[in-house]
């Protein structure tokens, strides 16, 4: 499993003013890009083409010569493949995943964990999935359509608001799926730490039952806290928004879990288009300075 | 079963109906963020919906409310979500002013 080390990446989101308050750290401090390949799509007469992102984002490899990456959302790993309407979704996604990795050369490709579809209807976020091996099943079956595309693979454990079964045992179940698949994980450790807050878990033994030898890729974000107001019981729980800063205890996990992962490839450091101004900038590359002095390249 | 499992949970987030053995809470903040990125898509993949939206957010969420109770949620492409929006709009004589079409 073991490959070249790419660094410290950031994202590129389909955003001009995300791509303008960002352009210092892209050009100077990124040493790779992490593109959702869904959003250099469009829909047309049924069929999936490229937008007009795709050919800005082909522009920025040529002119900067970064390796990309691939990180998906959509693709619904835990959908299984003969649910309605799937074997003609699954065959556009791939001739389109295809056509970019001929441009782009992803040096992998990511995917959430969970489902987003279910009898034509959309969710947009990932679902958790029961912990069960017809879930294992599906999961590296639809990771192995893929590797088709993309060679390396890996699958990104979740953030969910609420569980189908034991949270305590998600690592015992992405360790499952790991196995069956045969794929990388890209351990989020935002995700890991907030279905820790959330369910009132050990994040660092959490994060410690993984295994740590299938980790290619590192998310450190920020969050926040769902309003009380939202909810009847006036609860508020984590949410993954990548809306603020990475929280200290983030840190402290990729501290002290990144030396520990052999295969470990890339750290990103997330924030989502839409959450700060220019005045959120500086702020924003001193967390990829700070990714980069706990991952050397 | 899996299949069986999800197409019930996927409903019960998008109706705001409670599932056996699911935290009511968690299943209710899913269902807000779910509508959550549905307004998002609409108002990202229609520059004239975004404007209603900033020109009149109380009759922009008025309709979207409405819409989302009528129409559930297909598409995760902007544009196609906006078209949808639109075109359920357009058949009710709502939508943004022509100033912003």
């Amino acid at each position: 499993m073991i490959g070249s080390r790419l660094g410290v990446g950031f994202a590129l989101h389909p955003d001009l003013e995300y791509l303008e308050l960002t352009r210092e750290i892209v050009e100077r401090d990124a040493d790779y890009y992490e593109v959702n390949p869904e959003t250099l799509w469009r829909r047309r007469d049924g069929r999936l083409e490229r937008n007009d992102y795709h050919d800005l984002f082909r522009k920025f490899l040529y002119a900067s010569r970064k390796p990309f990456v691939a990180h998906g959302l959509e693709f619904s790993i835990g959908t299984p493949t003969d649910e309605e309407g799937e074997p003609a979704r699954i065959g556009q996604w791939l001739e389109r995943l295809r056509d970019d990795h001929a441009t782009f050369r992803f040096a992998w490709m990511s995917e959430h964990l969970g489902w987003t579809t279910a009898r034509g209807l959309q969710a947009t976020l990932p679902l958790p999935l029961p912990h069960h091996s017809e879930a294992v099943a599906v999961v590296a079956e639809r990771l192995g359509l893929l590797k088709t595309v993309v060679p390396t693979v890996l699958f990104e454990n979740w953030a969910t608001a609420f569980v189908i079964d034991n949270p305590s045992r998600e690592p015992d179940f992405f360790n499952a799926i790991l196995a069956e698949a045969d794929c990388g994980l890209l351990l989020d450790l935002h995700n890991a730490w907030t279905q820790c807050v959330n369910f009132d878990l050990d994040a660092a033994e959490y994060v410690g039952r993984l295994d740590l030898a299938r980790v290619v890729q590192i998310h450190v974000s920020g969050g926040s806290m769902s309003e009380p107001a939202l909810l009847a019981s006036r609860r508020s729980m984590r949410m993954d928004s990548h809306d603020g800063p990475v929280p200290e205890e983030v840190w402290s996990l990729l501290e002290r879990f990144a030396p520990r992962c052999p295969n470990l490839r890339g750290v990103v450091v997330e924030r989502l288009n839409g959450t700060f101004g220019a005045g959120d900038v500086p702020a924003l590359a001193a967390e990829v300075r700070r990714a980069k002095e706990l991952f050397p390249c | 079963m899996l299949k069986e499992l999800q197409g019930r949970l996927l409903r019960a987030v998008l109706d705001g109906e409670p599932f056996a053995g699911v935290d009511p809470d968690g299943l209710e903040l899913t269902r807000l963020v779910v509508k959550k990125l549905r307004f998002e898509l609409i108002v990202r993949g229609d520059s004239a919906m975004d404007a209603w939206f900033d020109r009149d957010p109380a009759a922009f969420t008025d309709a979207f409310r409405q819409y989302d109770r009528e129409i559930p949620p297909r598409s995760w492409f902007p544009k196609e979500e906006a078209d949808m929006f639109r075109g359920w709009c357009d058949s009710r004589n709502l939508g943004p002013p022509a100033s912003v079409k």
